[in-house]
């Protein structure tokens, strides 16, 4: 058996025995898996219910009324898990009863349409749709408002039609124009068109990105093992042997980099079986993963060297991890970067790595795709981890 | 003229500006134990481990058994065992599971390596002990653990960086009746201690090193002649220690006389001739001798007299 592979034996061997392989492989990543599949599939299936009062009790404001409810075909959707639209409305007797639903988070938020809405909405006179909210839940009082906002903006387009009309032809003004013109569709709809099949799984997404920076914190278990062998004498009697350092070095580097891949693994089946995350191609996936634990590894390996002791190992990772997490933008959610930290990814292993998983999970990417970044990875760990150990190995001839 | 097993040639090592080891030779024979006395800090351990293939000089040259000695040369490593002054142990193995892991580094496998592990801690006595952890040993028991993986791989030179450092007497008694069986079954060993109790013991041949540089080298017997050094006495009395000390500088044989704690410390050219003159002389004064220590130059003194210093300083 080779240097490499006895040493890269026993720091497996020691690390399952004293359990710390359990927790860095398996118990960790198994508590961030559901911990971002409870927190971020919590947030993607989040669901508003928004009362309806209508003061009005007119036409014009019975049409509001059903216009808004046949969204969800009735006062609620009969099951949760039926309706795909995440609003649902549910009509309230009185402005009272509405402010008491808010208080009470029977409705996350409420419209109230005003006497005199029809009128307004007629002949031009003044109305104003009344949105109750809790100042604590401010998503769903933005979706009330966009509600009120959108019925508010299609009456603005039938009075602008009704007005073009009756300047061209006032002798046409008659009551079945004004119904036809209420019945107009404005011409500019919007659709929303994603690159890929799929919209970016959050889940996914989140669980590669805290994989990511618990890895970078994993792979730097390598140095720190080094440098406790080294104050131990341990690593002076293993070079007295025929074992040449480079060996010591990669025979340390590949047993973290196994368990960084298991938990990375890890995180990846928990969080897609418990919680339905999409991450896309499974062998483009385990290809970006040995990829970036390739590319962490190098970067663990050239922060370690800078190093002279084990505190300074965790003092440089930590910061390191930190500003890479954040300018890769591991904290941040799919494409809600700002233009210059988009940019400033791509200077980061972390920042190429997260993208190519975007695209993975939105289907955009298979293996062919994905190699690109995947060269840019491995191209990162080789300058990187070639560093990192030239420099170990010259610290380790002082 | 045999072939020495070790041949270090004007072994320099720099760390930075500080020079650790400056132009060190030194040979050792097959089947002798060759001592490195010298103080902390003076340079003995960056020998070592320039002997062991771990440091790389900066100039000079190392040769074991004719084969030249670099950080990269494995068959020449083979040759030798180390014995740090550290514990290099996992303390979290056992001792069989230690020296199966560094056994394997020596290319040691299977029944060979089974048979070695067993004999090894045969010879240190530790095979009641061998399926338990490191951790759980006494310091002692820790120390001849250390020894055996050193032994493992039955090397022709043997390194051994003081190893009886922290050591119950016990132990300490143990770990030196060992390497004596060692060298009496002709394995060469490098020793390095600053007991000097131990060099002497031990050593066939001694270097004094000191600030890098080896100062001396012989036998006990050549370095004490070559320095020339006298018999000391520790005389203890009651009464009037001036006036003795003064007396004292008049006998024959007497070289030198020094008050040191209340104490005298004579220095003379032979303890056995001048022991009765101080006798008489203490009466004569009307001086009570309460107790008199004779010492012989020993490796202690030799050093003093090199470097000024005490080894232990």
């Amino acid at each position: 058996m080779s240097g490499v592979a006895l040493i890269t034996r026993l720091e497996l061997m020691r690390r399952i025995r004293n359990r710390s392989a359990l927790v860095t492989a398996f118990i960790a990543p198994l508590v961030l898996g559901s911990v971002f599949g409870l927190l971020i599939g919590g947030i993607s299936g989040l669901k508003f219910t928004i009362g309806i009062v209508d003061r009005d009790n007119s036409a014009v404001s019975r049409a509001f009324v059903d216009g808004v409810l046949q969204r969800t075909g009735g006062q609620a959707p009969r099951r949760a898990g039926d309706a795909k639209d995440p609003v649902h409305f549910k009509v309230l007797t009185s402005q009272a009863a509405a402010r008491h639903a808010v208080d009470h988070g029977d409705v996350d938020a409420a419209i109230v349409v005003p006497s005199g809405f029809a009128e307004a909405t007629t002949r031009g006179t003044r109305a104003t749709l009344l949105v109750m909210r809790k100042p604590s839940l401010a998503v769903s009082g933005q979706v009330a408002q966009s509600v009120a906002g959108t019925f508010a903006a299609r009456v603005e387009q039938a009075n602008l039609a009704l007005a073009t009309v009756a300047s061209i032809r006032p002798q046409a003004m008659s009551q079945e124009l004004v119904a036809t013109v209420q019945q107009l569709r404005s011409p500019l709809t919007t659709r929303d068109v994603a690159m890929g099949a799929h919209a970016v799984s959050a889940t996914a997404f989140y669980g590669a990105a805290m994989a990511m920076v618990f890895l970078f914190f994993t792979v730097s278990f390598a140095a720190r093992s080094l440098m406790a062998d080294r104050r131990g004498g341990i690593l002076g009697r293993i070079l007295a042997t025929p074992t040449p350092a480079g060996a010591v070095i990669a025979g340390k580097a590949l047993a973290v980099s196994i368990l960084a891949l298991a938990g990375f693994v890890t995180v990846w089946l928990v969080t897609t079986i418990a919680f339905g995350a999409r991450w896309g191609d499974p062998v483009a996936v385990f290809v970006l993963m040995l990829a970036t634990v390739a590319t962490l590894g190098g970067h663990g390996t050239f922060v370690c060297s800078l190093a002279r002791t084990e505190q300074q190992a965790d003092s440089y990772t930590s910061a390191v991890t930190f500003v890479l997490a954040l300018l890769g933008g591991n904290f941040i959610g799919p494409g809600q970067a700002p233009g210059l930290l988009r940019r400033l990814a791509l200077f980061t292993p972390n920042g190429w790595s997260l993208r190519a998983f975007t695209e993975v999970s939105a289907d955009a990417a298979g293996l062919a795709r994905v190699a690109g970044p995947v060269v840019v990875l491995l191209a990162f760990a080789l300058a990187f981890g070639a560093v990192g150990i030239v420099r170990v190995r010259r610290g380790l001839a002082q | 003229m045999t072939e020495p097993l070790l041949r270090c040639e004007h072994l320099v090592r720099r760390f930075r500006d500080r020079v650790a080891v400056d132009d060190v030779s030194f040979e050792i024979a097959r089947g002798e134990i060759y001592g490195l006395l010298g103080p902390n800090g003076a340079g003995k351990t960056t020998t070592i481990s320039m002997v062991a293939g771990i440091l790389q000089p900066d100039e000079g040259t190392i040769t074991v058994a004719g084969r030249p000695l670099t950080t990269g040369a494995g068959p020449a490593k083979q040759l030798i065992g180390l014995v740090p002054q550290d514990i290099a142990l996992y303390p979290d193995l056992t001792a069989t599971e230690n020296l199966q892991f560094f056994g394997r580094l020596q290319n040691l496998d299977g029944r060979r390596l089974a048979e070695r592990i067993e004999a090894v801690l045969h010879v240190v006595g530790l095979t009641e002990r061998a399926g338990d952890r490191v951790d759980d040993y006494s310091g002692g028991m820790k120390r001849r653990a250390n020894i055996a993986v050193g032994l493992l791989h039955e090397p022709q030179l043997l390194i051994l960086d003081e190893p009886t450092v922290g050591v119950d007497p016990q132990s300490r008694n143990q770990i030196l009746e060992s390497i004596e069986t060692l060298g009496r079954a002709g394995l060469s060993v490098l020793y390095t201690t600053h007991y000097m109790e131990e060099a002497e013991r031990l050593c066939d041949r001694v270097g004094i090193i000191d600030a890098g540089k080896i100062v001396a080298e012989g036998t006990r017997r050549e370095l004490v002649a070559r320095v020339g050094e006298h018999d000391r006495l520790r005389v203890s009395i009651t009464g009037d220690i001036a006036g003795f000390a003064a007396r004292c500088r008049a006998i024959a044989g007497v070289v030198e006389v020094d008050q040191v704690d209340g104490e005298l410390e004579i220095v003379a050219e032979s303890a056995g001739r001048v022991l009765a003159p101080i006798v008489d002389a203490a009466e004569a004064d009307g001086v009570a001798v309460t107790g008199v220590a004779v010492r012989e130059p020993d490796l202690e003194a030799v050093f003093l007299h090199l470097t000024g210093k005490a080894l232990r300083d």
